[in-house]
């Protein structure tokens, strides 16, 4: 019928209304075409050629034969770039995936049960808290040596408080309401509750909060690899490119400038999606931080 | 109020402890070898062994902490395994330039996004408004380091403005780090205070401002802003925290000699101490500026002074509407 | 309406809120008068259009959304939509002042009462001078039943009585020629009610002001108006003096009449309340013809397409086509003092 507004559920009208968000759709190609540069990257150029160094092509400008050049030991740029995405989005979707799943899980149960757990872990976070990220994650690699799989503790573990917050606050939104009371007066068991309403409810936030979670890990990571944390030599990442792309600006821009722009597209693209993402679900939010 | 301050500064202690031990603990577990890099690859494993114990490098980790924190407590962080220097040297001859860096980008980043956040408010949807996100979202996304080698590039060599890295020749080599790292983390405050103040003029005190006939600037100012500034204190605390880590990249790109690269540098070789010291010194830092953001706060919003006040001199808080 | 000496005259007013696509009908065609030194009351459900109403009077609807459609408002016989944002902010406040419902909100939470209240008078009362100014404001909250000790308090530090009463000591600092007093009681406990409006009586015999009262309690209004305006959707359905409308003998609108049903009588021995059937229509989507139609026990076809006329005979008027004017004329109503 014409004109009758239909009311599906609420993710499919986020959706319709996602959809007609044009740069977040465009961030959303952007972000797809980016998880298969990273996951087809063998595909795309053998990892040998990001790897293979020669020595008469140090510092060579973008040209036919290497679209963006080579680095300071040869190796062509383009390849380490491809090959350097896997890192680079591994340590932005990897760490978010763990932090989501510890927050989601501590904050919910901090909020649900309350109590003295939820005293006691407002506490320890609120500790953590005033431990600067960049330092803790430089900590954690002192101790348990580098690599990546310790980088991805490290960084989650620095975002962990602030998204542990986020999820508990919503949900304290959530248990406050009275269809929760109702629920526990009909006799309904604590873990069904938590499942069916409490979660499907507040996954609207984390989802938001997740997307964005990624670019800020994604940048993290990109940092603590330039200051020399992550990945060993010679495993390309983006942030090591550029690291040591600085040393030689001083002959061209070139090293660092393509590491630059792949970061910054991949950040901002999560960015747009995460605030498309935000106004599909809570058009009240459109605006706010 | 004095009675606060005092009791906050007793809470740090604590919490120090506790960041101090997990530090400690993480670090312990590198296996780093003091005494053969004191005596170098010549010596012999008893001579290694014996300094070693000297430092008491087997005692168990409890026994150790409480040695550390005793000493701490006595201003004596140790001495670098590198270094043959106490520990609160080096970090005493970097730390005014971390200070002044940090604080000055702090600033530019505050005054830069704060200004521009209230105009966007103010003028919503504007040309101005719109500008301002598009070139906050493309701040937030580009890392500092990267912005910093592109302006390098750009007013060191190609315009020879500025220098590429040191700090020898006063004030213009801050200029760029500063500059960078403040214009990169001004994106954060312009969103913050934008937000914040759509916020604070849907208020209804701002609807009773207008209908006294309250000039529209002196609205947004007097009435608006100084209301928003208290999340904006907030902010500002946590974004210090962050600043920090960009500061840290900062220092490896322009080659300042400052508490970041010491401790990256200190890392990288296992100087438990000089790492330790570091880290200690910062987080202290940290928290004193934890403190001094909630006395802005008390200073800015009476209902938080009179929480703070004694209670017994407050006057008892009114509920509203009902009985007088 | 009697329009000699009125110092506010509403004529043809219609206000509308846009917002993506979807428009708002909040006022639509009212035509209001308030006399000199008169006291108006505008009677009306949430959602009537009254608020509305008020805010347009001292331009204060929101930006992006509220538009004023068409219409006039003449104070002192200048056309107010027609002025700038300058001269009426020297209005505001000054000549035309403004309570609004909730006290809790209203009042800048940094800033002392005494800052408050001499903002206003610095920005009105050019004439006086800086010393005298504590003395004013000393003054002000007297009359309202402040302590004039506690005016460097915060007001977190008052009950929402007493923030009533520093709103309204703002309100009446620079004597102001119209007061509008959008709901001031409603928030408030009963007790405080009567007290806040008893003061404000005494104001305004002491000002000389005129005063535009909007509120939805009858008890109110029989308290303080002299002349009543009702509310429906956006439009007058009635008015008259305060005894044209409380008169029981008197033709009223089929909306007056079920809301004096609904209130309880305390003199009657009834069972039941009679509410009015239905929700007023969505401010959207309003009916044609009488938009009070599809409630109306007394609805015919000719209701319900077509403008409706007003029906009117001396001081008071009908919206309905029920009545005949010479209907209108009621007995004489004799109001007691206090008796609510």
């Amino acid at each position: 019928m014409k004109g009758v507004k239909r009311i599906n559920n609420p993710y499919s009208e986020a959706w319709h209304r996602l959809k007609k968000n044009k740069p977040a759709m465009l961030s959303l190609v952007v972000v797809i075409l980016l998880i298969l540069m990273a996951l087809l990257a063998n595909v795309i150029v053998d990892y040998d050629v990001a790897i293979t160094q020669n020595a008469s092509l140090q510092l060579a400008r973008p040209s036919a034969a290497h679209w963006f050049g080579c680095d300071s030991m040869g190796r062509d740029l383009f390849a380490r770039i491809v090959h350097g995405s896997r890192i680079s989005l591994l340590l932005g979707f990897g760490t978010t995936l763990l932090t989501t799943i510890v927050a989601v899980t501590l904050g919910t149960s901090a909020a649900y049960f309350g109590g003295k757990f939820d005293n006691l872990l407002m506490r320890a976070f609120d500790i953590l808290i005033s431990i600067p990220s960049v330092l803790l994650a430089l900590a954690i690699s002192a101790g348990f040596g580098n690599g990546v799989p310790q980088l991805i503790c490290a960084i989650a573990i620095g975002q962990l408080a602030s998204f542990t917050r986020v999820v508990r606050s919503a949900v304290l939104n959530l248990v406050d309401q009275d269809y929760i009371e109702a629920e526990r007066a009909l006799g309904l068991g604590n873990a069904r509750i938590i499942f069916t309403h409490i979660i499907p409810n507040a996954l609207g936030t984390i989802l938001v909060q997740a997307t964005m979670q990624v670019a800020r890990n994604i940048l993290m990571g990109a940092l603590l690899s330039f200051l020399g944390l992550g990945a060993p030599i010679p495993t390309p990442e983006w942030g090591e490119i550029a690291s040591e792309g600085i040393n030689y600006l001083r002959y061209t821009g070139h090293i660092v400038i393509f590491p630059t722009i792949f970061i910054s597209i991949t950040a901002l693209s999560i960015n747009l999606l995460g605030d498309g993402l935000r106004d599909a679900l809570d058009p009240r939010l459109k605006g706010k931080v | 109020m004095i009675k606060f301050v005092i009791k906050r500064l007793l809470t740090i202690i604590p919490m120090m402890l506790v960041i101090i031990f997990i530090v400690f603990a993480l670090v312990s577990m590198s296996d780093v070898n003091p005494g053969r890099l004191k005596l170098g690859p010549e010596a012999t494993e008893e001579q290694v062994y014996e300094l070693n114990e000297s430092y008491g490098l087997y005692d168990p980790l409890p026994v150790r902490y409480g040695r550390y924190v005793w000493n701490m407590f006595h201003g004596d962080f140790g001495e670098s395994y590198y270094y043959n220097e106490p520990v609160m040297n080096s970090i005493a001859a970097r730390w005014p330039n971390t200070i002044r860096l940090t604080l000055l980008s702090l600033g530019i980043a505050m005054v830069i996004g704060i200004s521009l956040g209230v105009l966007s408010a103010v003028k919503q949807y504007s040309v101005l408004d719109r500008i301002a996100s598009i070139a906050s979202m493309l701040l937030s996304a580009i890392p500092t380091f990267c912005m910093a080698a592109v302006l390098v590039l750009l007013f060191s060599y190609k315009l020879n403005l500025v220098p590429a890295s040191g700090i020898t020749m006063g004030a213009k080599s801050w200029i760029l780090p500063a500059v960078t790292l403040g214009i990169s983390y001004s994106a954060q405050f312009l969103r913050f205070t934008r937000s914040t103040m759509l916020d604070t003029t849907r208020q209804d005190y701002i609807r009773t401002a207008r209908a006294k006939g309250v000039a529209e600037r002196t609205t947004v100012w007097r009435h608006a802003f100084r209301n928003a500034l208290l999340p904006l204190i907030t902010i500002s605390g946590t974004t210090l925290g962050t600043l920090l880590g960009g500061a840290v990249a900062m220092e490896k790109v322009f080659v300042i000699p400052g508490l970041g690269t010491l401790v990256v540098d200190a890392l990288s070789r296992n100087d438990v101490p000089l790492v330790l010291g570091a880290i200690s010194v910062m987080a202290f830092a940290f928290m004193i500026i934890m403190l001094v953001v909630d006395l802005l706060y008390a200073a800015v919003d009476p209902r938080i002074r009179a929480k703070y006040s004694s209670s017994k001199r407050r006057r008892l808080p009114q509920k509203g509407g009902h009985s007088e | 309406m009697n329009n000699q000496g009125s110092l506010l005259e509403i004529k043809n007013l219609t206000v509308q809120y846009v917002t993506d696509g979807e428009c708002v009908h909040a006022v639509n065609n009212i035509s209001l008068t308030i006399p000199q030194g008169k006291t108006l009351g505008l009677v009306g459900e949430t959602g009537a259009g009254k608020t509305t109403t008020a805010l347009s009077i001292l331009k204060l609807l929101p930006k992006f959304t509220g538009r004023v459609i068409g219409g006039k408002i003449l104070f002192g016989g200048e056309d107010l939509l027609e002025k700038s944002e300058e001269q009426m902010g020297k209005i505001r406040g000054g000549r035309i002042s403004m309570i609004f419902q909730d006290p809790m909100t209203s009042l800048n939470p940094v800033l002392t009462v005494h800052n408050q209240i001499a903002e206003v008078l610095k920005l009105h009362s050019t004439h006086l001078k800086r010393e005298s100014l504590d003395g004013e404001i000393g003054r002000l909250l007297e009359m309202v039943g402040i302590p004039s000790s506690r005016m460097f308090e915060y007001p977190h530090q008052f009950s929402g009585g007493m923030k009533q009463r520093v709103v309204i000591a703002i309100a009446i600092a620079c004597s102001p020629e119209l007061l509008i007093a959008d709901e001031p009681t409603t928030a408030l406990d009963v007790t405080i009610q009567a007290q806040v409006l008893k003061m404000m009586r005494k104001l305004r015999q002491e000002l000389g002001s005129s005063m535009l009262m909007i509120t939805h309690d009858l008890g109110v209004v029989a308290n303080i108006c002299d002349y009543v305006a009702i509310m429906y959707a956006g439009e007058i359905v009635e008015y008259g003096t305060l005894e044209d409308i409380f008169d029981p003998d008197c033709k009223h609108h089929p909306y007056t009449v079920g809301l004096f049903r609904s209130i309880p009588n305390i003199h009657v021995n009834s069972r039941r309340l009679q509410p009015i059937d239905g929700l007023m229509p969505e401010p959207t989507a309003l009916p044609d013809g009488c938009k009070f139609h599809p409630r109306c026990p007394h609805c015919t076809d000719a209701c319900r397409s077509g403008e409706i006329q007003t029906v009117s005979y001396g001081t008071h008027g009908i919206k309905c086509i029920l009545y005949r004017s010479e209907e209108l004329v009621g007995n004489t109503f004799h109001r007691t003092e206090d008796a609510l």
